[in-house]
């Protein structure tokens, strides 16, 4: 079982989509999609007179958007990036309230914010997303639960995989996950 | 040898931004020597001194114990993080990796950089295996110019004259290519500059190698080769 934490509006969750779903088919893996509430910013404006850490902050965010959208067409996959970061709270609620096997929802909640750019906050789109199978979640409940799991696991951003109870941050880490999957199942 | 550097600019394909003080530094260099070796191709190593207070707080440690701090709870689980997932790929490489004390000013070591590469070039990964191991290890003072000079001399290159590279036309060099590089878009080390492409972290390689060698087949997705 790899557990794989996830926010839907964290670009590199989103683009570990597809690889983590590739390694968990070859090795039959069940993949756990847990949420987690990141923290994403639009990138900030020039400003006339900048610090040096501002500037740090700018010129990294560009950069990190632009290397995004890189991968994004490397693997063929649609992205756009809305004007300002959306809320995913409802959908966090819902991945959390949701049992069984979430990988569809997960997928559809991606492709909802990533190439639609639909508000993952709102009950009626996230439902939609979910199927009629689910009850609405209890969002203010659900987010201090998913809270409580991501502390006690040590998570600080997503995506996040924890194997063998080893805490990974980024697809980057799949080679070594894999070695991991190999060798504890 | 460069009068001056050009932040994007290199007579070589790649150039590769780096920096002793930090750990993700430190475990891609190992990997960006051996595609350095597996592609034939000499690259451009040069320093970038990060200033680390300016974006992600200051602190200082004695025998494992913070004693002054001004980062942010978030900082220091990011700090943290970074330090164990480097350590665990160090550790693969056969290094030790212990948390620096300090934030150290690695401009002194980082001009040696330059000095080895106008010097000797042929000797410049000699340079990283003496430089980069003993320093995380905590055994090697970057701040003493007669410890960069010997780190130097382990290396198998001259250091006769770089206390007055180091405090004159190094200095400069190091200092005018500093200025040069947030403007330029580079802010991080690891970094990768090649054919317009500028590239953080080591999670790169595998795009680099598949671009410098033909950009046979299907691209790579970001991995940290182990």
């Amino acid at each position: 079982m790899l557990n794989v934490y996830i926010d839907f509006k964290s670009p590199a969750a989103y683009l570990a989509l597809k690889p983590t779903l590739r390694l968990a088919s070859k090795y039959g893996t069940d993949v756990n999609w847990l949420a987690v509430q990141t923290k994403q910013a639009p990138i900030p404006e020039a400003a006339p007179v900048e610090d040096r850490g501002t500037t740090h902050r700018r010129i990294r965010a560009i950069a990190r958007q632009k290397m995004h959208l890189h991968y994004a067409r490397l693997q063929s996959t649609t992205m756009n990036f809305p004007p300002m970061p959306g809320n995913t709270d409802f959908a966090l609620a819902m991945l959390h309230a949701l049992e069984g096997d979430r990988t569809e929802f997960v997928q559809a909640a991606f492709a909802s914010y990533w190439v639609d750019n639909q508000d993952l906050n709102n009950a009626e789109i996230v439902s939609s997303l979910a199927g009629s199978r689910q009850p609405t979640p209890d969002v203010q409940n659900s987010l201090e639960a998913i809270s409580a799991q991501v502390e006690g696991a040590g998570v600080i951003d997503a995506p996040a995989f924890i194997i063998a109870g080893e805490l990974f941050i980024g697809r980057e880490h799949l080679p070594w996950i894999e070695t991991l999957i190999t060798s504890h199942g | 040898m460069p009068s001056t550097y050009n932040a994007l600019e290199s007579h070589c394909p790649l150039i590769v931004y780096i920096d002793i003080k930090s750990p993700y530094a430190f475990v891609a260099i190992k990997p960006t020597l051996a595609l350095e070796a597996e592609l034939g191709i000499q690259f451009d190593w040069r320093p970038l001194t990060l200033d680390i207070p300016s974006y992600l707080g200051s602190a200082r440690k004695r025998e494992g114990r913070v004693i002054e701090s001004d980062r942010t709870p978030q900082q220091w689980s990011g700090v943290k993080y970074a330090y164990r997932d480097a350590r665990r790929y160090a550790e693969r490489q056969g290094y030790i990796l212990k948390g620096t004390e300090k934030i150290w000013d690695s401009s002194l070591i980082n001009i040696g950089i330059l000095w080895v590469v106008e010097n000797d070039r042929a000797r410049l990964s000699n340079f990283f295996e003496a430089a980069y191991p003993p320093f995380w290890r905590r055994a090697l003072d970057v701040e003493d110019v007669d410890v960069v000079k010997a780190t130097i001399e382990a290396s198998g290159v001259r250091a006769e004259g770089f206390e007055s590279y180091a405090s004159g036309i190094g200095r400069q060099r190091h200092d005018d290519l500093q200025n040069q590089l947030h403007p330029a878009g580079i802010y991080g080390v690891p970094t990768y500059v090649f054919d317009k492409h500028i590239l953080f972290g080591r999670e790169h390689l595998p795009y680099v190698r598949w671009y410098l060698s033909g950009q046979r087949g299907a691209a790579p997705d970001i991995a940290y080769e182990i």
